[in-house]
């Protein structure tokens, strides 16, 4: 048997003690309570008897400092114990002040000589995945804490939308501090199930760094199609491939309309806020509809209804959690019919502050009329139109662009004047072109002429 | 009444209990400040029927009678140690927290402590704050000690019984102002074991877990509340060990817990809960734990520590507290 001598702790407080002599020669036979060695701590001089009886193999040297529990030799009780301990390569200690380098140090240097291998090479055929990338991913491969920052939810309620993928970021809670709690999860469950709107999804999984791909081509991410992306893929196709969409495009002269918002941006604090021009869109629209019902009516089970609240939808595009994602949310404003252009802007801006930031209750989405989804975000400055698709079971879809300044004929000369391009689609299942010309004749006579909103 | 059930105090279903140890296993004896005399009820008259050698009263001394009484349990016999007021035992503060729980462990099971300690506690009775001392959460802090204090006169026989026949050292804490509560108590035999809990009162919206005296109080709320919240009492019964799975078992039904603890607020059994309910039931609940307990302040003297301590106002609070 091989047994091992530890340096003891021979004081309390002391951590470490130099062997100044070793009283035993290397592989000297030694009996137990023998002088073994002199240690020296705190300028106090300790002899050390030997704990057992055995042939010693030394391990420290004379003059090294050693921590307390070290072993500084090992006693092998036969000979031929002994000469195996030290056969095994390791140079001899002198009991003198000669360094050498002790075995367990020699091995441990010679681990460190084979490096780790270096990282297997990614399989991606060329360079590296972009770096940013990469990093942004791997964050957002963590579960997200929410856009905002935390969620505020009890251990029951997170457990309950967990088990039914809900997320939480999608609902507000009544608990105190807007703490969503059980009853917020189970009504949120209730309504998913009542309604055929899309659902508040499930934190999409995170897009990986790029893979294996074929040799010329080199991927910058992936993005699985799940969650809220594939919710929204869904709702397009199936949008795309049922409605027979039918495109309209039109200017509307909005210079009036400017100034109409200019003399409200004027009086920004009395009304509370800078009005924007979406909320006159809402507001024309709504005027609109009650004038052409057709167009506020929603097409389900081979079935249009007409509707008498005018509730407009706002297409909200919300940020996603890495630069290859985006977000649609489209938040609904109920009986704008009822609501002054002040109010409608109040809720407009909630509406979208809560959309950017996840905040939305289901309820808050379903049930709109119409919608409204306006480009002049994305590509201000700009002359466009486009084809929104048909957000259903509604049959129309007004989107405006942003407003420039063109050349125009009116009264047979050339003016400058502010034009807002639009683009509208509508559903031909549910109408025909008479009805969609006379709404968007109404619509842009209300935009080009706002105090006609009066009446 | 049933036959072989009366109407006893929480005093004399103690002292039936301890007579009816002592009368079944000799190795039972009492020893403690005071206890011939029966200056409390539930020492009264024992000394006449088991006399000097089962009865012994010691000098004023907590480290000399708890050295007498851990002594005899090393010996097989099983002392009950009186300590008269349960702060008392502070006294004695290595003998009781360390060595009574620890010597067993570090004689490598060798030596079992059969030892019973019992004292009173509590606030309301205006004694002041050394002889109102709740010493559960100092003991259950400390391992090898179990702890228990009943709030009813049939738990209080059935748990000191229980205490008197564990191997391990037990702690029995019974509450100064609840010396006569009457409640239906059997005639039999029977146990209340060590660590299992007790619903008191049955209710589907929040659990209030409470022991000794502030069970009452608790029962109270729920009285008071019964229209509005449906509350539902645990006494907890032991505090070490505690039936946790009882406590859980609750909270999965009304998701919602207040702990009320008459001991101080720090560091207490309540906190110990608390922590309990983040390991073990931070899915069932859907808000978070509350606590109702004596305020981090000494318990103040006279009049004044019915303002301190836990009292049925607090607790109807602290229910419409987790119940917004």
């Amino acid at each position: 048997m091989i047994r091992d001598v530890i340096l003891p702790q021979l004081a309390m407080g002391m951590s470490e003690g130099t062997i100044v002599e070793w009283a035993v020669a290397e592989g000297a036979h030694v009996d137990r309570d023998a002088p073994f060695a002199s240690i020296e701590t705190e300028k106090v001089v300790n002899e050390l008897p030997s704990p057992y009886r055995g042939f010693v193999h030394l391990c420290v040297e004379v003059g090294e400092a050693v921590p307390v529990e070290t072993v500084i030799a090992r006693i092998a009780e036969t000979e031929s114990e002994y000469r195996e301990l030290v056969g095994s390569g390791s140079p001899q200690v002198a009991a003198t002040s000669r360094i050498t380098t002790a075995e367990p140090f020699a091995a441990a240097t010679a681990a460190m000589a084979e490096a780790p291998a270096r990282p297997p090479a990614s399989a991606a055929a060329t360079a590296e995945p972009d770096a940013a990338a990469s990093g942004m991913i791997a964050a957002v491969a963590a579960p997200a804490p929410g856009r905002a920052g935390r969620v505020r939810a009890t251990g029951l309620a997170r457990r309950i939308a967990r088990e039914h993928g809900l997320d939480l970021r999608s609902l507000t809670g009544s608990g105190p501090g807007g703490r969503i709690v059980r009853q917020d999860v189970l009504a949120a469950l209730e309504r998913k199930q009542a309604t055929a709107t899309a659902t508040a999804p499930a934190p999409a999984a995170a897009p990986t760094a790029g893979t294996t791909a074929a040799p010329a081509m080199r991927e910058k991410a992936r993005v699985p199609l799940t969650g809220m992306r594939k919710t929204i893929a869904d709702r397009m196709i199936r949008s795309k491939t049922t409605a027979a969409h039918t495109y309209a495009f039109f200017e509307v002269d909005v210079t009036n309309l400017v100034r109409v918002r200019n003399t409200m941006l004027d009086r920004e604090k009395e009304l509370g806020g800078r009005i924007s021009m979406v909320s006159l869109h809402v507001k024309a629209l709504s005027i609109a509809c009650q004038q052409v019902p057709i167009c506020n009516s929603t097409l389900t089970n081979d079935e249009v209804v007409v509707w008498d609240n005018v509730n407009v939808g706002i297409a909200v595009a919300t940020p996603g959690r890495t630069e290859y994602e985006s977000g649609l949310h489209v938040p609904v404003i109920r009986n704008v019919e009822r609501q002054g252009v002040v109010e409608i802007d109040r809720r407009v801006r909630d509406l979208t502050e809560r959309a950017r930031n996840g905040r939305l209750s289901s309820a808050e989405m379903t049930d709109g009329t119409i919608t409204l989804s306006s480009t002049a975000g994305f590509m201000p400055g700009q002359w466009s139109v486009s084809t929104p698709l048909i957000n259903q079971p509604q049959v129309v879809n007004f989107q405006p662009g942003s407003p420039i300044q063109k050349p125009v004929v009116v009264d047979g000369e050339i003016v400058v004047r502010t034009m807002l391009p639009c683009g509208l689609s509508c559903d031909h299942r549910a109408m025909d072109g008479e009805p969609v010309g006379r709404f968007i004749r109404k619509l842009s006579d209300l935009l080009a002429h706002p105090e006609l909103m009066l009446l | 009444m049933t036959a072989g059930i009366r109407e006893l105090t929480i005093s004399e279903a103690m002292k039936e209990a301890l007579a009816d140890e002592m009368r079944r296993d000799d190795n039972v004896l009492m020893l403690g400040i005071s206890i011939r005399a029966g200056t409390f009820p539930h020492t009264k008259g024992l000394y006449d029927e088991f006399g000097a050698r089962r009865v012994l009263d010691t000098p004023l001394s907590e480290t000399g009678c708890f050295g007498a009484a851990f002594g005899a349990a090393q010996e097989g016999l099983r002392p009950v140690l009186d300590f008269m007021y349960a702060g008392f035992s502070y006294y004695a503060g290595s003998e009781v927290f360390l060595q009574a729980g620890q010597y067993h462990f570090l004689h490598g099971s060798q030596h079992p402590v059969p030892m019973t300690m019992i004292g009173t506690c509590g606030a309301g009775r205006r004694v002041g704050n050394e002889h109102a001392t709740l010493p559960y959460g100092a003991l259950i802090h400390h391992p090898g000690i179990k702890v228990c204090m009943p709030s009813t006169p049939y738990d209080a026989k059935g748990l000191l019984k229980a205490a008197i026949r564990d191997n391990n050292p037990v702690f029995f804490l019974w509450h100064t102002t609840m010396m006569t509560v009457k409640g239906p108590v059997p005639e039999d035999d029977y146990v209340v074991p060590l660590g299992v809990a007790d619903v008191k009162r049955e209710g589907s919206d929040v659990t209030v877990l409470a022991s000794g005296l502030q069970v009452h109080r608790a029962l109270e709320a729920a009285e008071t509340l019964k229209d509005e919240i449906s509350v539902e009492v645990v006494d907890a019964r032991s505090f070490e060990p505690f039936d946790l799975p009882c406590l859980l078992k609750s909270v999965e039904k009304t998701t919602r817990l207040v702990t009320v603890d008459e001991d101080f607020e720090r560091a207490g059994f309540a906190a110990e809960v608390s922590a309990l309910m983040m390991e073990h039931g931070y899915d069932l609940l859907d808000a978070p734990v509350k606590r109702v307990c004596h305020p981090p302040i000494p318990v103040p003297g006279g009049y004044m520590d019915a303002y301190t301590m836990p009292t049925t106002e607090r607790i109807v609070a602290g229910i419409r507290d987790v119940c917004r």
